[in-house]
This record gives structure tokens, sequence and C-alpha cells, in this order.
């Protein structure tokens, strides 16, 4: 139980940067609102709360492979159903990259202590791992698809 | 019929491939070896026909071959597009290689190897002329590699272009070399004089599933140690487990601080050079890279990350290498051997590669999450399982 909360903690410490942004851009885009401060602050991170619980429920609680294969007997067509399949089958696999990033810079000696530097030596390694995932992804559909219309 | 003559292929500046030819008749099986950096993945995306419609790049030069083109990459994990076996072979029959016990199978349950296999079946029953192989069997283990390999030599009637570093694999094949391959003779073995304890583990570790149980290790100072084991049998875990980033039950002291080069090199590098990358240039001296330093390291080929990747260890810790050998040519792993043997500093190899433990003082096997100490022999049965079940495929 202890181990719980304490994830939830960390969850909720981790959206703080995000929750800022939200701030920022609600006061940006909406500068002749007749709401205060705090009840800016209120709406704005209420929307973004409920968001990101709702998605983090979802993720944690759902079998995705389940999910994908209701759509698959249910006929979805494919125009829907690949793209929600590729995206759906990327977050475990970015989860587990994003784990191993941290852990090899960790040992790396790299720390949060310096905000700039940590981010980017998180993000950057991640996103060029994502970009050559999909890069394959996209290559295997596109023969697939060239070899389907040679017939 | 497959036919290329003079190809060229740049990227703005850079030139990729340059000048290069190939036939392969009908059927014909031929294998295309060259060492890191030398173009092979970009004459897979251009012989899969990638390159001029997805990817732009000025091409030169003469080209005739089919239109239907399978292409098996390194990667096993990132190339399927359906959820189980079944439905990424689309309801085709398969006979005879071994694939009917996995069909109703998850495909991200699966082996390394047996992804690996059922890439290269689908494209086959998607009725490809031509199969083009790109370092399928750089991620798979010995045992898997061969039986991935008996697969392939029971194929019949399809060109089959195999792209590669080494020609380990492929004896009897026509082959064609990009760049001669440079054959040095391996580094002898120096005797290195095991100092005071370092490093003393024992610790069990679990999660979803997972278990690394009762890990005892002892390191001492300027001691070489490899693990051997299994795709999937935990050995990058046990490297991180040891140095920290995980939560483990038990007592981990270490006298060092560690230093870690991970088996995929693009998870390590965030700067723009690889020299800023680096503790020091001595290690990039003693691998050879010194003419790396000024390149971006999201621009190299993989061979080249790697490199890079054990030149960023920092001198003075316990290193961890986790496969340090993967994606190297013969040139590039001579370097790496020479630099495990020359280097003083205390090491543990998680590692495929059966060489690389002459360099090494103690060997262990990590089997079913217990890392037990292993001999000669038994790290041989380990590397040599397999091997008979070729041959009698061959034979019949």
């Amino acid at each position: 139980m202890a181990s719980g909360y304490r994830e939830a903690h960390k969850l909720l410490l981790a959206l703080v940067p995000f929750l800022f942004l939200t701030d920022l851009s609600f006061w940006l885009f909406l500068p002749n609102t007749q709401l205060s401060l705090g009840q800016i602050i209120a709406v704005s991170n209420m929307r973004f709360i409920n968001l990101f619980f709702t998605i983090a429920f979802f993720t944690r609680t759902t079998n995705l492979f389940r999910v994908m294969e209701l759509m698959k007997k249910a006929r979805v067509p494919e125009a829907i159903y690949l793209p929600t399949y590729v995206v759906l089958r990327f977050l475990p696999e970015i989860e587990r990259d994003l784990q191993e990033i941290i852990a090899i810079q960790k040992i790396r000696g790299v720390s949060p202590r310096h905000p700039l530097r940590y981010l980017r030596a998180i993000f950057v390694p991640l996103l060029l791992t994502v970009f050559e995932r999909s890069d394959q992804v996209s290559i295997a559909y596109y023969l697939r698809k060239k070899r389907e219309q040679a017939g | 019929m497959l036919e290329l003559k003079g190809l060229s292929i740049s990227f703005g500046e850079k030139l990729a491939v340059k000048n290069f030819s190939l036939r392969a008749k009908e059927g014909e099986r031929v294998a295309v070896i060259g060492g890191n950096g030398s173009g092979k993945t970009t004459i897979a995306l251009f012989l899969a026909g990638i390159i001029p419609e997805l990817i732009q790049a000025r091409v030169e030069g003469k080209f005739q071959g089919g239109k239907k083109i399978g292409l098996v990459m390194q990667n096993p994990d990132s190339q399927f597009l359906s959820l189980t076996v079944r439905d990424e072979l689309q309801g085709l029959q398969v006979h005879g290689l071994e694939l009917g016990r996995l069909l109703g199978r998850n495909v991200f349950e699966l082996s390394e190897g047996e992804k690996q296999k059922v890439n290269l079946v689908s494209n086959i029953l998607n009725r490809c002329e031509i199969l083009v192989l790109d370092e399928p069997l750089e991620l798979l283990d010995p045992p898997e590699a061969r039986r991935f390999m008996s697969v392939i030599q029971g194929i019949k009637g399809k060109t089959i272009i195999w792209l590669d570093k080494s020609d380990a694999f492929v004896k009897g094949w026509k082959k064609i070399f990009i760049d001669g391959i440079e054959k040095r003779a391996l580094p002898g073995k120096k005797r290195c004089r095991a100092g005071r304890k370092v490093l003393d583990a024992d610790f069990s570790f679990q999660k979803n599933g997972f278990a690394l149980s009762r890990i005892k290790l002892e390191l001492r100072d300027g001691e070489k140690v490899a693990v051997i084991g299994g795709n999937g049998s935990g050995k990058s875990t046990l490297l991180k487990a040891i140095a920290g980033a995980l939560k483990v039950k038990g007592r981990i002291s270490a006298a060092k601080r560690f230093s870690f080069a991970p088996q995929n090199p693009t998870n390590l590098f965030f700067e723009e050079t690889v020299e800023a990358e680096l503790f020091s240039q001595e290690n990039a001296k003693a691998l050879g890279i010194t003419h790396l330093l000024k390149e971006n390291p999201a621009r190299m080929s993989k061979g080249q990350q790697k490199m890079a990747s054990i030149a960023a260890i920092e001198p003075g810790t316990i290193a961890l290498l986790d496969e340090p050998t993967t994606w190297l040519d013969e040139k590039n792993k001579r370097a790496v051997y020479g630099f495990i043997n020359g280097s003083s500093q205390p090491m543990i190899i998680a590692t495929h590669d059966k060489a690389l433990l002459k360099y090494c003082s103690r060997a262990f096997m990590l089997e079913k999450g217990v890392l037990s100490e292993c001999s000669g022999l038994r790290a041989n049965r380990f590397f040599r399982a397999g091997r008979n079940r070729l041959k009698s495929r061959i034979s019949s």
C-alpha cells in the first residue's frame, strides 16, 4: 500500500511542469477572461488532471491487446484499426525505452540536479530510438502494401 | 534476375554507397559483406525500393529486378503489423518450418529468434521473389542464430541477398565484398594481476514475473568477468542491478563507481559530438576511432555508435559492458578485444561472442535467473547448441 502512495506521489510530481505549461497557455490564450488567477489555475489544472488520470487509469487497467482483438472482431475498417494499433503497440515499448535510458543516465552520473542537462540526456536518446522504431514499422508496412498491390 | 551496375547513393554531401555492382540469377544466394559504415543498410533499402520512393537520395547506376521484394531487418521487434502470429502470416499455411506451435501466440511473447523467423516466413508467404536480409542474426544468441540459419537453408526457389559483416554463416554462397576484409591476428592474452576486492554483490531482484535469485558475484581489481546466457535471460538487467539503477533486495558493496556501455548505443548519446561524450580521449585512441571524434552520434551507423559507446566508459571505474561486440565488423571487434585485454579496469562483460571469453579470467552462465560459475566446457556446449541440427537439415 505504501509503495502505491509513493508511486502516486511521483506521478503527481511529474505532472507539475505540465500543469504549469497548461496554466501558462490558458492565461496566454484567454487574456480577456473574467476569471481570477485562482479560478484559471483550478479550471485548467482540473482539465489536465482529469485527462491524465483517465488515460493513466485506462492504460494501467486495460489489456491493450484485448482491445485491439475486439476491434478486429468488430471489423473496424483498417484505416482506423491500423493507426490505433501502431500507436498503442508503441506505448509499452516507449515506456521500456524510457526506463532503460533513465537507468543508463543514472549510472553515468547525469543527475536531476542539473535539470536542463538531465532533460536533454533523457529526451534526445528517447526521441532517436522512437524514430528508429517508427521508421522500421513504416518500412515494413510500406513493403507489405506494395507486395499486395503487385498481386 | 537481379542486376545492379555501378550503383552510387548519396545523401546530400555524404556518399553512402560507391560504385557497387551485383548480379544474381533466379534462385541464387548472394552474400554481400562489408564493414561498419560501408552502406549495407542503404543497399538493402535500395533493393527494397524504399530509397528513391520513401527516403530521398541521389542515385546513379543501372538497376533491373523484380517488384516483389521481402526485407528482414536487424531489429526483430519493430517489423510486426499484427497481434498474433496467425494474423501476421495472414492465414497462409506453413509447412516444415516448425512454426505450427507458434501460430496462436502473441507476437510479443516470442523469443528474438522466433520473431525473426516469423518475419522471414511472413515475407516468404507473401510470395516475394527476392528476399533481402539485412544482418538478421545481429541480436540473436548463437543457438537461435543457428536455428534461424537452418530455416534459411531450407528455402528453395527464391533469390536471397544476405547483407552482413562477416562470412561466418554463409559458407558456400556467392560472395561480394564491398570493401576488403582486413584479417588481423587476435591480440594475445595478457595475464592480469587481480588486486584488492572492488565489488561484492549478493542480492535478488524481482519485477513483473521476472526474477534474478540470489546473485553472488565478487570482483577484484583488474579482473575481467564474462556473463553468458540466451536472449531474455536477464543479462542486461543483471548489469543494471549491479550498477545500482534498479531496486534490489540484498547488498551490493562497491569500492569504485560504475560506468555502463549499453546494448543499444543510441540510448546513451545526447551531445552534439562524440568528443563531448567521452571522459578522455585515451579510450578513443586505444579503440582507433579518433576520426569519429567530431561527428554527430545521431548520424553515425550502429557499429560506429557502438565503438563510441565503449570509448565513453570512464577510466578508473568498474566497467559494465553489455554485448560490446554486436554490430561490429571484424576489424572493430579486434580493436575492442585489444582494448579489453589492455585495460587495467575491472570489467563485467555480458556477451554472445565466444572469442571474447578468451580475454576473461572467469565466465558465468545466467540461466533461469540463476547465476553460476561455468567451466569452459559448459560455455562451449552453450555456444555449440543447435549445430548438429543444422548439419542434419542440410544432409536431408
